[in-house]
């Protein structure tokens, strides 16, 4: 499965599209699609948008437990850092 | 510390604005993010995994308790709380908003700090020694120098648009702590006969996917000289540069293309014609700008307070910390403290916002509220009484800021990485951090002595593993995390690069292997040998053995 994952222009936030063409923080109401040609109606409507920057297609595996982009990269920019803020190690 | 003059507060307020406006035209399309790339990034505003990210010049690494303080309120106000500190002396903001930028930019600009030119393909924040000023074994004093270059660099029409970015970096001592020849342009600076100083310019050196070490262009030159000679270096770059493939822009192939027997012919001919115009330095400028970097209004104290030394004799942790983190001051009864931003665990170079305010009251209270940031990655407090260092000691540990670490293997090095850096391969943080947990007996790092680490997400190289003692790289081979490792690498006055050992290691068996090397060299060094010298004794073979199991059949018959 494939999700259009993309960067917020404001503020330089990870999101996703949605299945209404809006942009989501969290990978769980992102879409979803299985074929290739899905996929290209998703980056195309994502290089119309323009309160975003650089988007490009993810494939992601569902599990039992949630959803998560194949690649580790894709993950780090879906959940986060793997390490802690320092503000938040220290406390 | 220089302070900026009218003219200096004016260029930056007029670079905010425009820079303001900019982002207006991105925000409201009617600038692409092709377009307003290169804009963002000569403002030091990268866009990186989560966020924008910030970096902020620290000027040759010199940084007031103020500046500080307003670190902090950027980290809480525009951050997560926190910075980063990096091995060009500077500091990174991991979580900014493009909407905000220009109000953070206004706020530092108020305590006289910016980030033009933090990024892009123009001149970089000039480094220095950390000890600059302060340093027993120093000669010349680097900063006045810094300055001066910093001033000319600022916005220079002519090199803003340079094939790729580039570094420069001076060292006022024969021990280099700035890495002056893994630089664009290293300066080292001697004295004369006649107790002028003077500088070796070397050229050519940098790390990245093809690391060089710089040669000497040049074995004297003066400080009258010295814009108009980095002017022809420059010139000649901008013009024999390669534009065409990022790999091959950096001044360090064109010096390896010409040699640099040619690459000197053309720079001097260069040279022959601008010297002694306008670029020439009159000594009228030194001094004014020497004047911004007079020591402090230090007291008439004895060497060494017998207090001090008192309190070494029955704390043992104390004496640790003296030991690896107490540097020799010029001036009689004072020393150079570094805090360890290595604490067992942590991210290294991070620093959380209510820690910053500490050490600038720290710096305040016991240095002349002066500080500096290290290449490696920790802080420096310039001007420490000798007779406060035990009190100053407890008050850090009470941060968790005095490990005794500085210089030890446990002070590692580490760029992002894959954490947040949009080029990584691997993620280079937890590597460290699991590092600093298994090497965490602090006897035992004491054992071990001076040993530098350095850790890199990728070959880019930020975390200058090519100079690491110990360099570990981030691969990526078949989408999983390996780590590749060097020995030997130095970014000392005799700098080295790193040898490869054998294959990359998944990160599990890097703390296993590192502990193999560490344990060879224990075993194998003679006498106090440090582990480099050990390294240039025996060579790489007896760790390769160590960490791959011994497949040279020879050495077992
Ligand atoms: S070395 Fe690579 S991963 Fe590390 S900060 Fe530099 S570009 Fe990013």
């Amino acid at each position: 499965m494939q999700m259009l994952i993309a960067t917020r222009l404001t503020d330089g936030r990870v999101v996703f599209l949605t299945a209404s063409h809006g942009w989501t923080e969290s990978i769980d109401n992102g879409v979803a699609v299985d074929s290739i040609e899905a996929g290209d109606e998703l980056l195309d409507i994502a290089q119309r948008a323009a309160d975003i920057v650089d988007p490009y297609l993810i494939d992601v595996i569902d599990s039992e437990s949630r959803r998560r982009p194949a690649v580790l990269r894709e993950a780090i920019r879906a959940f986060g850092p793997s390490v802690p803020a320092a503000s938040e190690s220290l406390r | 510390m220089y302070r900026y003059d009218e003219f200096d507060s004016q260029l930056v307020a007029d670079r905010i604005g425009q820079f303001r406006r900019q982002i207006a035209k991105r925000l409201g399309g009617e600038l692409s993010e092709d377009q307003f790339k290169p804009l963002r990034l000569m403002n030091g505003l990268y866009l990186q995994l989560h966020a924008y990210m910030l970096r902020v010049n620290v000027p040759y690494g010199t940084l007031s308790s103020e500046q500080l303080r307003v670190f902090a309120r950027i980290a809480r106000k525009y951050d997560r709380g926190f910075g980063h500190f990096t091995t060009r002396q500077n500091i990174q903001f991991n979580w900014i908003k493009l909407e905000e930028v220009a109000d953070l930019m206004e706020e530092l600009a108020a305590v006289e700090v910016t980030s033009i030119q933090s990024s892009g393909n123009c001149i970089r924040n000039i480094t220095a020694d950390q000890y600059a000023g302060r340093a027993k074994d120093e000669l010349v004093d680097p900063r006045p120098y810094c300055e001066l270059l910093r001033q000319y660099s600022l916005l220079h029409p002519e090199f803003s648009y340079l094939p790729r970015k580039f570094k420069i970096a001076i060292t006022g001592s024969p021990n280099d702590r700035a890495a002056v020849a893994l630089h664009d342009i290293g300066m080292r600076m001697h004295v004369d006969s006649n107790g002028r100083p003077g500088f070796e310019v070397l050229v050519g050196g940098g790390q990245g996917r093809t690391p060089m070490i710089a040669q000497t262009i040049r074995e004297w030159l003066d400080p009258n000289d010295v814009l108009a000679y980095v002017e022809a270096i420059l010139r000649v770059y901008n013009t024999h540069g390669r534009r065409d493939n990022i790999h091959k822009a950096r001044i360090k192939i064109i010096v390896n293309q010409l040699g640099i027997e040619r690459f000197r012919e053309l720079v001097e001919t260069e040279w022959r014609q601008i010297r002694g115009g306008p670029l020439a330095v009159p000594q009228a400028e030194i001094d004014r700008l020497e004047a911004y970097f007079a020591p402090p209004p230090y007291r008439a104290l004895k060497h060494q307070s017998l207090e001090v030394q008192r309190q070494a004799g029955t704390d043992t942790a104390f004496a640790r910390w003296l030991d690896s983190n107490v540097v020799e001051h010029k001036m009689p009864g004072y020393a150079i403290v570094n805090v360890s931003l290595k604490p067992t665990g942590r991210v290294p170079g991070d620093l959380d916002a209510d820690r910053m305010e500490a050490v600038a009251d720290l710096a305040d209270r016991f240095s002349f509220g002066e500080l500096r940031v290290t290449h490696r990655q920790n802080l420096v407090l310039t001007d420490v009484e000798q007779q406060n260092l035990y009190e100053l000691w407890q008050l850090l540990d009470g941060l968790e800021l005095a490990t005794p670490n500085v210089g030890r293997l446990t002070d590692i090095v580490s760029c992002p990485g894959l954490d947040y850096c949009s080029l990584a391969n691997a993620r280079s943080i937890p590597v460290a951090q699991a590092l600093s947990r298994h090497f965490v007996d602090i006897d035992q790092l004491a054992l071990v002595g001076d040993l530098t680490l350095n850790v890199s997400g990728c070959m880019n190289a930020c975390g200058h593993h090519h100079v690491g003692n110990i360099g570990i790289l981030g691969v990526l081979k078949r989408g999983e995390e390996y780590f590749q490792l060097t020995l030997g690498g130095s970014s000392d006055e005799h700098t080295a690069l790193g040898q490869r050992l054998g294959p990359a290691l998944a990160q599990p068996e890097v703390p296993v292997a590192i502990d193999a090397i560490v344990s060879t060299y224990l075993e194998i060094r003679r006498g106090d040998e440090r582990f480099l010298e050990t390294f240039r004794r025996v060579g790489i073979e007896p760790f390769k053995s160590a960490v791959y199991g011994s497949t040279d059949t020879r050495a077992v018959a």
